[in-house]
């Protein structure tokens, strides 16, 4: 019995060795230096590409690379075939990604130099473009890769509508905790949801079950940005969100049960908050002595429970089971 | 997720200090009792919750996420 936990282990291990990460970047490059049509067009390609691999150095399982490949092992035993498939949710994760940084005004220092039409240029080309010829050249049937085709193309259609309700509550004054909830699952979800999906019907997997990791998939991205906002509102250095004016879900949370007067003293210090550094502080302490963040906490538990028993429904291979609960108790503060 | 239900607890939690130090002692019993409505799924989250550890505790747990 030890024996053969043993080895479990250490097969799970290796789908989330740092190698296969490598190999996914490396395959990417090639990938982009094949179907570039200039060097220009590659170059351009490159750079977004080097800064994905640099932002993500310290991230051990970045989920567009692992979660195909653990879906893939759940359901064939083959982690191996996932490989293509892991290139082409990269390609997509990096254009939306890009697209999220113009949209916030954050971008990286290793796009300088490049004129904002040329990074939004190379955003709506890896949307639009690279993920699909990746996935038309997979080794599947033709129903299957049509398949895949429609769920991306769903996938993004959706994302898109969360992306737009998002951009649409900035700096608003009467967001409610379900407004933020929704917007989350619709942006942060649904990219997460569409790799698990795409890779559940890669693998072959009847409708029902590509449903179940599709679910699992939306429960770990919604749980990782409710997270994600907690940590930059209590934990980092530099809260972007307070200094963008976003109304992330502890905020929401925070506003709703405020009196009005309450309501329009806190929005006037969120307000100062985007030019100055102590009142960022003033409404970080607020927010810390309210208990927000206990709730906050809680919501994020509820999606990770939801991906528990999701994941137990999905019955994955045992090869990659504790791989797929690492992503989930990822999010989780207990 | 009934946000509506999520909303009753976030109601008192805020506003009554009693309610939070009873609900960190208990905290199934005490939210049942305060007529809040929650789906398995719901009771399950809050029942795997740490709901002893300080606030500064739970800050230092948060995770970066995706």
């Amino acid at each position: 019995m030890a024996l053969a936990a043993k080895i479990i282990f250490s097969e799970t291990d290796d789908l989330l060795s740092p190698n296969y990460k490598d190999r996914v970047f490396l395959q990417a490059e090639n990938f982009l230096k094949v179907q570039s049509l200039s060097r220009s067009q590659y170059q351009l390609f490159k750079c977004a590409l080097d800064g994905l691999r640099e932002d993500f150095q310290e991230e051990e399982i970045p989920p567009f690379i692992y979660l195909p490949r653990l879906v893939c092992a759940g359901l064939t035993g083959d982690a191996e075939i996932a490989l293509p498939l892991s290139v082409a949710t990269t390609l997509l994760f990096l254009g939306v990604d890009i697209l999220d940084d113009l949209a916030d005004g954050d971008l990286p220092s290793y796009w300088k130099g490049y004129q904002t039409s040329q990074i939004q240029l190379v955003s709506a080309t890896l949307l639009s473009s690279l993920p699909q010829i990746a996935i038309s050249e997979l080794e599947v049937s033709e129903t299957c890769r049509d398949a895949l085709q429609r769920t991306l193309a769903q996938g993004l259609l959706r994302m898109s509508a969360g992306q737009y309700q998002d951009l649409s509550m900035n700096g608003k004054d009467n967001v409610s905790s379900q407004e933020v909830e929704a917007s989350v699952a619709a942006k942060s979800g649904e990219e997460l949801a569409l790799f698990t999906a795409l890779a559940a019907q890669f693998s072959g997997a009847p409708p029902d079950l590509v449903k179940v990791y599709t679910d699992m998939g939306r429960a770990i991205g919604t749980a990782g940005q409710l997270a994600s906002d907690c940590y930059d509102i209590f934990q980092a250095e530099k809260s972007k969100d307070l200094a963008n004016g976003t109304r992330t879900f502890p905020i929401a949370l925070y506003l709703e049960k405020k009196t009005l007067e309450e309501r329009k003293l806190f929005l006037d210090l969120l307000e100062r908050a985007k030019e100055s550094e102590g009142v960022v502080d003033m409404i970080r302490a607020t927010l810390h002595s309210s208990g927000i963040l206990r709730l906050s906490a809680f919501v994020v538990e509820v999606y990770c429970q939801r991906a528990r028993t999701l994941l137990t429904a999905a019955a994955p291979r045992d090869i990659a089971v504790s791989g797929l609960e690492k992503f989930i108790q990822k999010n989780s503060f207990f | 997720m009934s946000m509506e239900e999520i909303g009753k607890l976030v109601d008192r939690w805020l506003k009554d200090e009693k309610f939070r130090q009873e609900v960190r002692k208990n905290p199934e019993k005490t939210v049942r009792a305060a007529g809040v409505n929650f789906t398995e799924e719901e009771w399950k989250a809050l029942r795997s919750m740490d709901w002893n550890c300080s606030d500064e505790e739970l800050k230092t747990r948060i995770s970066k996420g995706m």
